[in-house]
């Protein structure tokens, strides 16, 4: 407790945690629950909700990781993520700082220009005509240089930027500090906060991103993990025609279970680490000195 | 009411602008002397350095492909390319136009974007306020882990889950009729469906966006809160006077931006719940393009639908630019 | 709309000319393949054959004894059908026969496309299986599997207007209408002089493929590609045939009893399961296709006698069935998520036993059998036929698409014949070495032999081999080894659903109104049968079907197909 702050009310402060308790059970729920059929025996398994396993088992875990290419998938996406987010870091970052820097001419017509790609996507074929004019048809590069930059995540960022008090930057003019100084010394530093939200909009981006994949990759050694998981979770939801539905048997409950809690499972592992960037704790300022 | 900048020991009024402190202002034309053009390009030669592998990228990847939104002027065919495609002019539009399902499909969407609006977008801040509030830092860190976890869980595993509670052989339905009553079913329901499409996004998103408000509220000088705090203001009002402002940046922009992307409401949830119900209820214009454009091979179509989104959504951006500014908001430039 | 056909046992003989009928020709060269292979493609090749390389001759047993073997078999683990559009059942593996005899490939690199519904398969340089296939085809085979629907058609797409056309190009109309123009506007190579008459001999396993499959793939009278043949009598409503007898009733004889059984199984449900369950209302599947069976609803359109096409929302018949099926609704007997269910929701929900019911495609029955059998030993998943007097069954069209060759390629003569000869080895029969390695794979590596000498595929087997050869398939048969005596019955089944058989006359026929109005009519038709089941428009309003229809291009739909069937 900080000497400013008054000590709230007893009621206050256990509602507040009992209602908060309550959300996060809503929350978490759903989890659960696909983590319960995800361990549990196909002949367990009905429409229903079940909340602990009959006859827990792995055989769904089993399935995924021995009978698809999982593993392979986990390795490419692992790539994407590490290398990926760098990519869409740095170019964000610059861009980001670019645009937030004030009397540049051009500057704004330059954000008009982002602005609209917000509004309107590529269509898949010009895309894919663009892509393989750059030989990138069937590389892993082709998973990341389209989808260097997200145009929401550079405004987001750029907005954050701009909020980094003036005074902080107009002293370092006056000091004669270039460009790249001020973005190193001054904005980076303040903008732990953002820039690790912004990293992790990425980060889980790449680790789900199964579009392009679709498009532009051919070989199965280079499907990321979340292609290689949708196709088997797709196959329950095709069109229920005869024609189609005749051809394969959708897997079972479990199986997508066991395939969305591999899918989400890294993403939990890693967001701890960075939750600590972007809360701040009572006592810890948010300016150094 | 006044603080103290505690880096360089200016003094300023809280009272004075409506802006947080700290705030970049824009420079007043005319305010330095008038710097002729190409001095203020060599000025900050170095910035459009940093901006060049942006503006590249925009270029190469968005750009380029968007030339390919001329077959919105074609009947397209992928063979025959869009050097061989025949031009048809605005037909297609007229198409999009006399189209009865187009204005339904319309109010559809705007309807849907309305309620999210209004009830999921301040759901995040919200709860963001909330989460801040929470007293003991383990639990608040426990509550923030928890509220993200639905972003994850994909839109299948959503609304299948949805359907097992709230469907008509679901959870709910059970319940009531144990409790004597009749079976429930509020995912066939159409007078639900909105509803329905507004709770799962807030259900599934207001964790993750919190991440956002927080990291903004995390920017927010802590010695402002005690020279409220000094000053006499309760936990409402440092909410009202400290927090929400330094908030106000982000929360404005978001806002924009959403307003300017209210002809969007989410493909995949909506097609995914699509099959329950007929077109008056459930078909929205991302759905819509889908099936008529892409699914039946009519590419100029769904080419054409897509820049009239992009008008249209930049003509809304620019009016809620300017209406942010107006209210004395700083905007998006 | 669903696309179905089948066509008259004599049109089969007549539209073979020159030829033993193809249903004899299997029997024939099953004795044949062994001892003459190389001898009959010279025979009939012409100059350009000579370059084709003979495999080595595998002897597994001596040709005469094939052929004893064989007579021996029958009717104990043979059971051909006598009837060409019905699959032959097997109960027991027969000896294995070869079915090429020359080298399919060039040793250069072959780029094919297929839709895929499986994960991917092991990337080449840890695939064996992969491996052993390039040594067999003698190419560099490299498939593109895009996933599912959306991917195909993306791909597809994208592969059209970037001009990098495979030279295996899978068309699926079905799942991807907008390949149709692509077709129209000459994408493709014409390969009908290459695969009709003397010519077809070249590849003897796509001669194998049944005529129908061959007629219902022609685009504009002409061959596009090779089908991708299936059974004829494709799919049903799977029944819990046990509950029949729980509820002490009898296999229903037409739609009333139908109607009885119905309530009596979603009574004995108790609330928690329901006697009818399908996902989705997509046009052409889900259990209204079974009452509309039994009421005689024509199979998409119907032929007149004066030559003009009647659809089927416009006759008595189909008025019948939707007031019988708004009836049924009302009674309760649906699934109360009915119209929202995938297809996985719809499978677990009939395996655990909460919707007595579905309809899909037959080759999901043993898997859906043996499913609801670890749930309820006492289940008995059987198929219902429909019932009834004026009971029809909707024939399929025989074909889940063509591979195509692209139209760049096919001014190398050499060049689409080799590329036909690679199909030609991906539908080398199950029973034939070839067919045996492409679906089991490597002996003791990708498949293991059980106690009971049944070879089943493992672990290995799925990872490696997934839809690496699926762009082509043999001929059908049923084989179920898992549980033997069953192939009987599918083959038992499809010659009940064929003796009630009625095909689509607009199978093989192209309409570019069709194309573009499919998915608005579908999602007329849609909106429109939810309203009318769930009883939100008057019964009066069951003529708005096929006015809804014919006024959004159904009159031009009706018109291109009439003139085609009149040239």
């Amino acid at each position: 407790m900080v000497s400013w702050m008054e000590r709230s009310s007893f009621i206050e402060r256990w509602t507040l945690r009992v209602s908060m308790g309550l959300l996060a059970v809503v929350m978490i729920f759903p989890f659960v629950y696909v983590l319960a059929v995800s361990f549990s025996s196909p002949q367990d398994v009905s429409n229903s909700l079940v909340v602990l396993p009959v006859h827990p088992s792995l055989a769904a875990y089993n399935w995924v990781l021995s009978q698809t290419n999982a593993l392979q998938g986990i390795e490419v996406s692992t790539f994407l993520v590490i290398v990926g987010t760098a990519i869409n870091m740095l170019m964000t970052v610059t861009m980001a700082y670019g645009l937030s820097r004030s009397d540049v001419p051009g500057s704004k017509i330059i954000l008009w220009l982002v602005l609209l790609t917000l509004l309107i996507a590529p269509t898949i074929i010009t895309k894919y005509l663009v892509v393989r004019q750059l030989h990138l048809i069937d590389s892993i590069w082709s998973l990341i240089f389209p989808g260097a930059i997200a145009p929401f995540n550079l405004i987001v960022l750029r907005q954050f930027f701009m909020g980094i008090p003036r005074e902080l930057i107009e002293s370092a003019e006056l000091d004669g500090a270039s460009e790249f100084r001020i973005l190193w010394n001054i904005i980076l530093p303040l903008s732990k906060a953002s820039l690790a939200v912004i990293a992790l909009f990425y980060a889980v981006a790449q680790w789900n991103n199964f579009f392009d994949a679709v498009l532009f990759i051919n070989s199965p050694q280079l499907e990321p993990i979340a292609l290689v998981l949708r196709d088997i979770v797709l196959q329950g939801n095709v069109s229920q025609n005869n024609i189609v539905s005749g051809e394969y048997m959708p897997p079972s409950l479990t199986v997508q279970m066991a395939v969305v809690v591999i899918t989400t499972i890294p993403i939990l592992v890693v967001y701890p680490f960075l939750q600590k960037y972007f809360t701040k704790g009572v006592l810890t300022g948010s300016i150094k000195g | 009411m006044t603080t103290v900048n505690v880096l360089s020991g200016q003094t300023h009024d809280m009272h004075e602008t409506h802006a947080p402190p700290g705030r970049i202002q824009p420079e007043q034309p005319g305010k330095a002397g008038k710097r002729r053009l190409s001095q203020r390009i060599w000025r900050r030669r170095w910035v459009y350095l940093l901006l060049l592998p942006g503006v590249v990228y925009f270029l190469l990847f968005y750009y380029l492909p968007l030339l390919g939104n001329i077959s919105a002027f074609q009947d397209y065919s992928p063979y025959l390319g869009f050097l061989g495609s025949p031009w048809i002019g605005l037909a297609n539009f007229r198409t999009v136009f006399s189209d009865p399902d187009t204005w339904i499909v319309i109010r559809n969407t705007l309807e849907i974007s309305l309620l999210q609006i209004v009830f999921a977008f301040p759901a995040g801040i919200i709860l963001a306020l909330l989460l801040n509030a929470l007293p003991g830092q383990k639990f608040k860190r426990f509550m923030q882990s928890t509220l993200y976890l639905p972003h994850f869980l994909g839109w299948v595993i959503i609304i299948s889950i949805w359907q097992q509670i709230f469907g008509g052989d679901g959870f709910l339905s059970h319940l009531v009729i144990g409790l004597g009553g009749k079976p429930v079913d509020l995912m066939s329901n159409p007078a639900f469906f909105q509803p329905m499409v507004t709770l799962q996004v807030m259900w599934k998103e207001s964790g993750w966006s919190t991440i956002m408000f927080l990291a903004a509220i995390t920017g927010i000088d802590m010695s402002l809160y005690e020279a409220a705090a000094v000053d006499g203001a309760g936990k409402m009002r440092r909410l009202w006077h400290v927090t929400l402002p330094g908030m106000r940046s982000i929360i404005i922009l978001l806002l924009i931006l959403r307003l300017g992307n209210v002809l969007s409401v989410g493909f995949e949830q909506i097609f995914l719940l699509r099959s329950g119900f007929t077109t008056d209820v459930a078909e929205v214009i991302d759905t819509f393009v889908y099936s008529r454009g892409i699914l039946s091979g009519q590419w100029g179509f769904a080419a054409a639908v897509a820049l009239l989104k992009a008008v249209i959504g930049a003509i809304l951006i620019f009016i809620a630019n300017r209406a942010a500014k107006k209210f004395g908001e700083e905007g998006l430039y | 709309m669903s696309s179905t056909n089948s066509t008259e046992p004599d049109e089969v003989l007549t539209s073979v000319p020159q030829h033993i009928s193809m249903y004899n020709r299997r029997r024939f060269l099953h004795a044949a393949a062994l001892t003459s292979g190389g001898l009959l493609l010279a025979a009939c090749g012409g100059s350009t054959n000579t370059q084709l390389q003979p495999t080595t001759k595998v002897t597994t047993v001596p040709g005469a004894q094939i052929t004893a073997t064989m007579q021996a078999a029958v009717g104990k683990t043979f059971f051909p059908s006598g009837d060409p559009n019905v699959p032959d059942a097997y109960t027991a593996p027969p000896p294995l026969v070869q079915s090429v005899s020359y080298v399919p490939g060039d040793g250069s690199t072959v780029n094919a496309l297929s839709v895929s519904f499986n994960p991917p398969p092991l990337p080449l340089s840890q695939n064996k299986y992969w491996q052993a296939l390039n040594k067999r085809l003698n190419v560099n085979w490299q498939v593109q599997l895009p996933s599912g629907n959306e991917g195909y058609t993306e791909k597809a797409a994208a592969l059209l207007a970037s001009g990098d056309l495979p030279e295996l190009f899978c068309i699926e109309l079905f799942l991807s209408p907008s390949l149709a123009p692509a077709l129209q506007q000459g994408a493709f190579t014409d390969l009908t002089p290459y695969l009709s008459g003397s010519e077809l001999n070249n590849y003897p396993n796509l001669a194998k493929l049944s005529p129908i499959s061959w007629k219902n793939t022609r685009f504009n009278g002409k061959i596009y590609g090779v089908p991708r043949a299936r059974p004829v009598a494709n799919g049903g409503l799977f029944f819990r045939l046990d509950l029949i007898k729980k509820v002490g009733m009898d296999v229903p004889k037409n739609a009333d009893e139908f109607f009885q059984l119905t309530k009596a199984i979603t009574q004995y449900g108790k609330g928690q399961a329901w006697a009818l369950g399908n996902g989705g209302v997509v046009f052409g599947g889900g259990s209204p296709m079974y009452c509309m069976e039994m009421f005689g609803v024509p199979n998409n359109w119907r032929l007149e006698k004066n030559g003009t096409l009647t659809y089927m929302f416009q006759t008595d018949e189909f008025k019948e069935a939707m007031l019988y099926i708004r009836k049924l609704y009302a009674a309760g007997v649906f699934h109360p998520d009915y119209f929202t269910q995938t297809l996985t929701q719809t499978t677990t929900a009939f395996t655990t036993g909460k919707v007595a019911s579905y309809v899909t495609g037959m080759a999901g029955l043993l898997g859906a059998r043996q499913g609801a059998k670890t749930v309820d030993p006492q289940s008995d998943v059987g198929l219902l036929i429909p019932a009834g007097n004026k009971a029809v069954a909707w024939l399929a069209a025989g074909h889940f698409g063509t591979v195509g060759i692209p139209s760049q390629v096919g001014s190398d003569q050499n060049r689409v014949k080799m590329l036909l000869r690679i199909l030609d080895y991906f539908c080398a029969p199950r029973f034939s070495l070839e067919g045996d390695f492409l679906a089991t794979g490597i002996d003791g590596w990708d498949n293991t032999k059980a106690s009971n000498g049944v070879k089943a595929m493992n672990a290995t087997g799925s990872k490696e081999i997934g839809d690496l050869a699926y762009i082509e398939n043999p001929a059908p048969i049923y084989y179920t080894p898992t549980e033997p005596s069953f192939a009987l019955k599918l083959q038992e089944y499809a010659k009940q659903l064929q003796a009630i058989g009625i095909t689509d006359p607009t199978a093989p026929l192209y309409s570019a109104t069709a194309t573009k109005q499919q998915t608005q009519l579908n999602q007329i038709y849609n909106d429109r049968f939810m309203r009318f089941v769930k009883g939100e428009d008057p019964e009066t309003s069951v003529g708005g079907f096929a006015s809804d229809f014919l006024s959004n291009g159904g009159t031009q739909i009706a018109k291109e197909y009439q003139d085609q069937l009149q040239k």
